[in-house]
């Protein structure tokens, strides 16, 4: 027992430390796996002293499928070398925007606008204007390159995932991108250009597209 | 440990959450084959890992409160308690919550404790059903969460008192029994080392068998709940949107499925823009009482059908909550 509960304490804080931590939870939340750390292991510092001092029962099988199945999150983790939510997880949480009854838009954040920003825009008037979103605006969006359902053939998306507590809560949001060339799912780029009216919100017409490697935190919260 | 107290020992069989393990992974890896997808893997292991990191903690801290309860505190206060008339402690241990900072996984074992120390049913229950939504770190991220949109206070009011009200309603209709009908008995209740060695070696004994106990249910609710948000298209439920009552009843769905805990979920909540104020109270109010990963606990905790009877109560009551709110707001 002991040595999951240090097992644990040790894989959050190695999370926490290596920066591996920003794939999986959002800032808002980091200080769960540094509670989480220290608390488990101090916890199984503690179970073990016991456990020297003086052995208690053996463990039967119920310990051990318990040790199984705590141990299953920690492989899986180790096992992928850098799992992301990638356009497969944007196409399961896509949230349509078709049905909308009474839309309030969120209050701006302020800042540079972002596909957040285009993506509210697109459904609100009033909102685009307050955070100064127009035809012809210029943009400059980081995100990874996606196909929607709906896209016609030879298109792609722009996204990028939002986050506010930890990746189960991880919403996409993206603008679809006029360009001439089709390019792979999962691509990350960098895009320059203008914004445009689509049939369904905005679109970005580039004037550059540059590939670039994942951003350190690949999410935005 | 009594004589009562044996016939609550039939061990419940290590074969069953490890054959569920294994059923979780052989449908992934089924689906993965036929698929042959890895991006479908990083989807589930991303989604997975974060429920479980973030869930763990709360299982930790839970699991200490349980075994401070059931170390140091003696029999003669649950005799006490357990004397006072229970219309008084189904309320009292409803508002209990408010002091306790524990979201939903870490209540289900410190109510069990409660209970099999001699609490009424009901009162433990209401208790375990209204710690995640009362507790005060959960009711101020809900007004740090809505504040951006001037709503702040209007919805941990909301929030606080539909979780009141679910917590006593549901505690009374389903509580209302012997507690050995409501707790499914568990092996380790059979080895009871409490009496003898110091009271600090007991404390981590019963720390450390809660733990281990909630954490592998932790694990397999998180998987499913990872599994259906690998394999679910979200954007089925918001062509629904438009009426109060079918959004009402799409948010608990979604908050079924996404398993969030607690003290996060009004971030989330925030971000249905698209739905009504009431159904995103009901989203913040039926998520910490029933999701994918408590039934899992539930399950491992109380009797057969104890989800069930939960849900049946549970959804009218946030339902009419949620409308009632919306009416209210709306003005």
């Amino acid at each position: 027992m002991a040595t999951v509960l240090v097992g644990w304490g040790s894989f959050l804080l190695w999370m926490a430390l290596s920066g591996t931590m920003s794939r999986f939870l959002g800032p808002r939340t980091y200080w769960v796996a540094w509670f989480g750390a220290v608390t488990l292991l101090l916890t199984g510092a503690a179970t073990a002293v016991n456990a020297f001092r003086s052995p208690g029962k053996r463990a039967g099988r119920a310990d051990w499928a318990g040790v199984i199945l705590l141990s299953i999150p920690i492989a899986l983790v180790l096992a992928l070398p850098s799992p992301q939510l990638g356009a497969q997880a944007a196409s399961r949480k896509a949230v349509g925007v078709g049905a909308l009854s009474s839309f309030v838009p969120p209050p701006p954040k302020g800042g540079e606008i972002g596909l957040e920003e285009i993506h509210y825009a697109g459904m609100s008037r009033e909102y685009a204007d307050q955070v100064g979103i127009t035809e012809g605006a210029d943009v400059d969006l980081v995100g990874f390159v996606t196909h929607p359902k709906k896209a016609k053939d030879g298109t792609f998306s722009l996204t990028r995932f939002y986050i506010s507590c930890c990746a189960a809560d991880a919403v996409p949001y993206s603008v679809p991108i006029q360009a001439a060339e089709d390019l792979d799912d999962d691509t990350w780029l960098k895009i320059t250009g203008t914004l445009g009216r689509g049939t369904q919100g905005f679109v970005v017409t580039p004037t550059a597209i540059e590939e670039i490697k994942e951003p350190s935190s690949p999410y935005l919260y | 440990m009594t004589v009562e107290g044996s016939t609550l020992r039939r061990p419940t069989s290590p074969a069953v959450p490890f054959l569920a393990a294994v059923a979780v992974l052989a449908v992934a890896a089924a689906r993965l084959s036929t698929l042959g997808d890895v991006a479908l893997v990083e989807t589930f292991v991303v989604i997975f890992a974060s429920i479980v990191m973030e869930a763990l903690p709360f299982v930790l801290l839970g699991a200490t409160v349980s075994a401070a309860i059931e170390v140091f505190v003696p029999d003669k206060a649950f005799a006490a308690i357990g004397r006072l008339p229970m219309g008084l402690q189904l309320p009292a241990a409803a508002m209990g919550g408010f002091a306790f900072p524990v979201c939903e996984c870490g209540s289900v074992p410190v109510a069990r404790r409660l209970i099999s120390r001699g609490m009424h049913p009901a009162a433990g229950l209401a208790f375990m059903l209204a710690s995640p939504i009362l507790n005060p770190v959960v009711l101020i991220s809900t007004w740090v969460a809505y504040s951006g949109r001037e709503l702040g206070l209007t919805m941990v009011l909301g929030r606080a008192g539909l979780g009141l009200v679910l917590a006593i309603v549901a505690g009374w209709a389903i509580g209302s029994e012997d507690a050995k009908e409501l707790l499914r008995p568990r092996s380790s209740d059979g080895h009871d080392h409490s009496h003898e060695g110091p009271k600090q070696r007991a404390f981590f004994d019963h720390l450390g068998s809660d733990f281990f106990f909630m954490g592998r249910f932790v694990v397999l609710g998180s998987a499913l709940a990872a599994a259906l948000q690998t394999a679910i298209p979200q954007d089925i439920v918001s062509g629904i949107a438009r009426t109060a009552i079918v959004g009402s009843l799409a948010l608990m769905a979604v908050a079924f499925v996404l398993s969030l805990c607690s003290e996060a979920d009004a971030f989330v909540a925030v971000s249905f823009v698209q739905f009504p104020l009431g159904s995103q109270l009901a989203f913040l109010v039926f998520g910490p009482v029933v999701d994918a990963k408590l039934a899992f606990l539930y399950g491992a905790t109380f009797r057969k059908r104890f989800v069930t009877r939960l849900t049946v109560v549970a959804i009218p009551v946030v339902l009419a909550g949620s409308l009632w709110f919306e009416a209210l707001v709306a003005r």
